[in-house]
């Protein structure tokens, strides 16, 4: 199996009278990898921007309806008839007259912890879709937010001359090989 | 003919360019110099500021628990309340504080789903602002109890009476109204801080930068990141905004779905939301004045954006009023004896200072001012008209709840209600409270959202059109 | 709904205010019977006065024309009660074997939302420790509970004197017969202003007095139901 390496090319996003919309150098340098061989998951962005995946030039991200959102929508929604018709099946006390199963009272615990509980699985969505919280130690430059954006590339460590020559020849500003450092 | 056009266009003058750089979003400068304008302020506190520190905090230790334990100790009698108004400033206070807290909602949540590109630098200021207006609030339905040490009843757990709470009650729909609110406006104003708070990350040592590298969950602003927290927020942004809707229907549900006379109106949803996003907005606009001159933030914070929230103001002024007259006029007109006799207290009665008060302050003033383009680009004439806008809105909670509890049906039970000091000192505690955290918040948390106001600049350009030049907005998604 | 479950008792009461003279031994001897404390004059100028049974004094006409009428107020118990359904710990229900609106102490948390709803003001809250000056902490009535502060309370129809009623009805071996109970406020009328009885009983003198052409509801058009029926006529009904 032959060795990989990963390079990160720091590119500045200002241009001449641009500032941050300047992503000729990092598009240009894609491509150049792309020409080497690389593919499009060897190569990863870092920007404090976000760009888009049309600006950059990359495939698009395509997600299907997060089933996390549902699931956790569905949760709330048993929670809240179990609460509003289970306790009453359990326990019941008649107040005002009322029947004890009463539809139209119900709704307002039904949307409220519906809501909640799709609340919950969009955030549960997007921790466990990131993989937070990591603690573990990771590649990253700072400098992403001081108006540059970083490029890692990961590749067969035989090509490191020519992808360094890729990313310097499209105006990165630094090249090197990144350690991972606790953030 | 000539002489005619001549005299026609002596008085025109040539428009002159509005100078672009006025608007934040045509105005970028270099990245880390907007880091830095917001950092600033958060790394450095002034002695001033320890100050003020020190003077809430001991408001707070003894005018909001020094009384509360006051009242715990000696009972709930030592608050004005008798019969029949069972409800007076504690519960006034709550509605009041849960309108508060739907400002954030509507600047972060309506206007990110609509677009509208001047909510980018302060959606994070106003979203803060829910979450210690709900903190604030929700402190109401334990103070009020009459034996608040047993307030887990309410709480569907499992206990050994089996009992259940009961949820036909508008007070439980209360608890989970707002706990659904509280935790999903938590998340939201979260998940887009996590961009910034990686950015404080990476400019801090010691405690701070343990407390960001903590919080910021190991964000690096790659690709993915940004996709799934763009896609969580679209989704958030929707879902809250029925959530804000809700909650403040059903605490005006506390009132409408009783019997009693004034409160038995099925305008009171509608009506309460309206009520709740006017008061929002104006203390959103009071408190980024002060944020603004405080933490130096001229560069974020500009006459465009409070020009836009007075704007905002004005509308829902408007449609208060609307909602008001609805309410009002259709009693006066088509009403029982029992509401004629309420707004005969209202208008002529032990309540007419206030009543009158309250619409000076929610129609007379907004409306007469607001519609004034210098009046909106003056912070002192908007920190006063905004902070009259909330003293309207507490009146207005003040009549409805203790007001219109002295009225009923059976004249031999009507009463006088007068506020006693530990309500006073516990309703002031609270604003000392919530100000208190504002502060407190505002060194630890960046209060302006570095990134979106980037993506904004991103998307606004400068093109030609004909002899002129207009702004371009890019649709980015 | 307050005539629907089978075997349950349905305590009317029947309160006839052309026999009302306004002398207050009822709401002297609630106090006595239900352990309802003294609240003393600056509370009762706040409005936190604390009866059981109130008598309500209304003026009709002019001076020299003045008449002072005289309506003994409790709680109506409800069958339709709007107390019920609001409180958030399910402390006041309706009890269907009795069909009384019950008030359960130990559960109330006091958030006074029930008093907020009754259209009759009857319900009654602890805003102190209640205060038995010496020595009338002696007469304090061991069937019932002497409440706290924090809860809410009012009128039960002497459910303790229903209880103890049934209980000797069944020791017996008899059922429960028309006159067996009587609450303190109808045991202490002078006028016998005030009848109680079950509805439920066939022999009971209820039926004949809640049929009555005088009979009244108070506020029944808001849909409460109550279940204290008054006979109004003034001078020109005959009866």
């Amino acid at each position: 199996m032959p060795k990989r390496m990963t390079l990160l090319g720091l590119f500045n996003t200002s241009g001449p009278g641009r500032p941050i919309d300047y992503l000729d150098p990092v598009t240009g340098a894609m491509e150049a990898l792309r020409i080497l061989g690389l593919r499009e998951q060897d190569m990863a962005l870092m920007m404090g921007v976000p760009y888009t995946s049309k600006m950059l030039g990359r495939p698009k991200i395509y997600e299907r309806v997060p089933w996390a959102t549902i699931f956790g929508a569905l949760a709330g929604l048993s929670t809240a008839i179990l609460l509003t018709f289970f306790t009453q099946f359990h326990y019941p006390i008649r107040v005002g007259g009322r029947p004890y199963w009463g539809t139209a009272a119900a709704w307002i615990p039904i949307f409220e912890l519906t809501m909640l509980g799709l609340v919950l699985g969009t955030f549960f969505n997007f921790i466990w879709k990131n993989a937070f919280p990591s603690t573990q130690p990771q590649i990253y430059n700072p400098n992403i937010n001081h108006g540059r954006i970083a490029l890692t590339a990961s590749f067969d460590a035989r090509y490191e001359d020519d992808v360094r020559r890729a990313m310097l020849d499209n105006g990165a500003e630094q090249v090197y090989e990144p350690e991972k450092k606790p953030l | 003919m000539l002489a005619d056009a001549q005299t026609k266009f002596k008085n025109l003058v040539w428009p002159h360019e509005d100078d672009p750089k006025e608007r934040l979003l045509l105005d970028p400068i270099p990245q880390e110099e907007m880091n830095q304008i917001m950092l600033k302020p958060m790394l450095s506190a002034s002695p001033a500021y320890w100050l003020v520190v020190a003077l809430l905090a001991g408001i707070v230790g003894v005018c909001l628990f020094g009384s509360w334990a006051y009242m715990i100790r000696w009972g709930m009698g030592v608050a004005g309340i008798r019969r029949p108004v069972g409800w007076g400033v504690f519960i006034a206070t709550f509605v009041f504080w849960i309108g508060i807290s739907h400002s954030g909602t509507f600047v972060s949540a309506i206007l990110r789903v609509f677009n509208a590109e001047f909510r980018r630098p302060i959606t994070r200021a106003a979203e803060l602002m829910v979450t210690f207006s709900l903190a604030c609030g929700g402190l109401f339905p334990i103070i009020h109890l009459g034996r608040m040490w047993v307030v887990y009843f309410m709480v569907p757990m499992p206990n050994q009476r089996q009992l259940w709470p009961n949820f036909q009650s508008a007070l439980v729909w209360d608890l989970l109204a707002i706990t659904t609110y509280l935790i999903s406006s938590t998340i939201y104003v979260f998940l887009p801080m996590i961009p910034d708070l990686a950015m404080a990350r990476d400019h801090t040592t010691g405690w701070r930068h343990a407390l960001y590298k903590f919080t910021s969950l190991g964000w690096r602003g790659t690709e993915y990141e940004f996709h799934y927290l763009h896609k969580a927020l679209n989704i958030m942004a929707f879902a809250i905004i029925p959530i804000m809707f809700s909650v403040h229907t059903i605490v005006s549900w506390d009132f409408a779905m009783t019997q009693q006379v004034g409160w038995h109106s099925s305008i009171f949803g509608p009506y309460f939301v309206v009520g709740a996003i006017f008061s929002g907005v104006s203390a959103v606009i009071t408190v980024l004045l002060v944020v603004r001159r405080t933490m130096h933030l001229e560069y974020f914070l500009r006459p465009e954006h409070f020009d836009a929230l007075a704007k905002l103001v004005l509308i829902f002024s408007l449609a208060w009023t609307y909602f008001f007259f609805n309410d009002f006029f259709v009693e006066w007109y088509g009403g029982d004896w029992a509401g004629h006799k309420l707004l005969n207290f209202q208008m002529h009665g032990g309540l007419a200072p206030y009543w009158y008060a309250m619409l000076f302050f929610n129609i007379v003033v907004p409306i007469l001012t607001l519609w004034n383009k210098r009046v909106r680009n003056s912070p002192i004439a908007l920190f006063l008209i905004t902070i009259g806008i909330n003293i309207g809105m507490y009146l207005e909670r003040l009549v409805i709840i203790p007001g219109f509890l002295q009225r009923n049906r059976m004249p031999f039970n009507w009463g006088e209600y007068t506020p006693q000091w530990p309500e006073v000192s516990i309703a002031v505690g609270t604003v000392a409270l919530f100000i208190l955290l504002y502060l407190l918040a505002s060194k630890v948390i960046p209060l302006i959202p570095v990134w979106e106001v980037l993506e904004g600049q991103l998307s606004h350009s400068r093109r030609r059109i004909g002899k002129t030049v207009v702004t371009s907005v890019a649709e980015l998604e | 709904m307050s005539e629907s479950t089978a075997d349950g008792h349905r305590w009317k009461m029947v309160i006839d205010l052309d026999k009302c003279t306004g002398c207050q031994a009822c709401v002297v001897a609630c106090h006595a019977e239900n352990n309802v404390p003294i609240v003393g004059g600056e509370e009762v100028a706040m409005g936190r006065s604390r009866h059981w049974i109130r008598i309500e004094r209304y003026w009709e006409g002019e001076y020299p024309d003045v008449k002072a009428r005289f309506l003994p107020m409790l709680c109506q118990q409800c069958g339709h009660a709007p107390c019920e359904p609001v409180c958030p710990t399910f402390a006041t229900y309706h009890s269907d074997a009795e069909g009384l609106n019950v008030q359960v102490y130990n559960r109330c948390i006091g958030t006074r939302y029930c008093a907020n709803n009754c259209p009759y003001s009857a319900r009654m809250f602890n805003w102190f420790e209640p205060y038995f000056p010496s020595p009338l902490e002696q007469q304090l009535n061991p069937d019932v509970t002497v409440r706290g502060r924090g809860v809410m309370e009012k009128c039960t129809f002497c459910i303790q004197r229903i209880k103890r009623a049934e209980d000797r009805a069944t020791s017996d071996g008899r059922p429960l017969e028309d006159g067996d109970v009587v609450p303190a406020c109808a045991q202490s009328c002078p006028t016998r202003a005030i009848h109680f009885g079950d509805l439920t009983d066939p022999h009971s003198q209820i039926h004949e007095l809640i049929e009555s052409q005088r009979a009244i509801r108070l506020l029944n058009e808001q849909g409460t139901d109550p279940s204290v029926i008054y006979l109004k006529g003034g001078e020109s009904h005959a009866g």
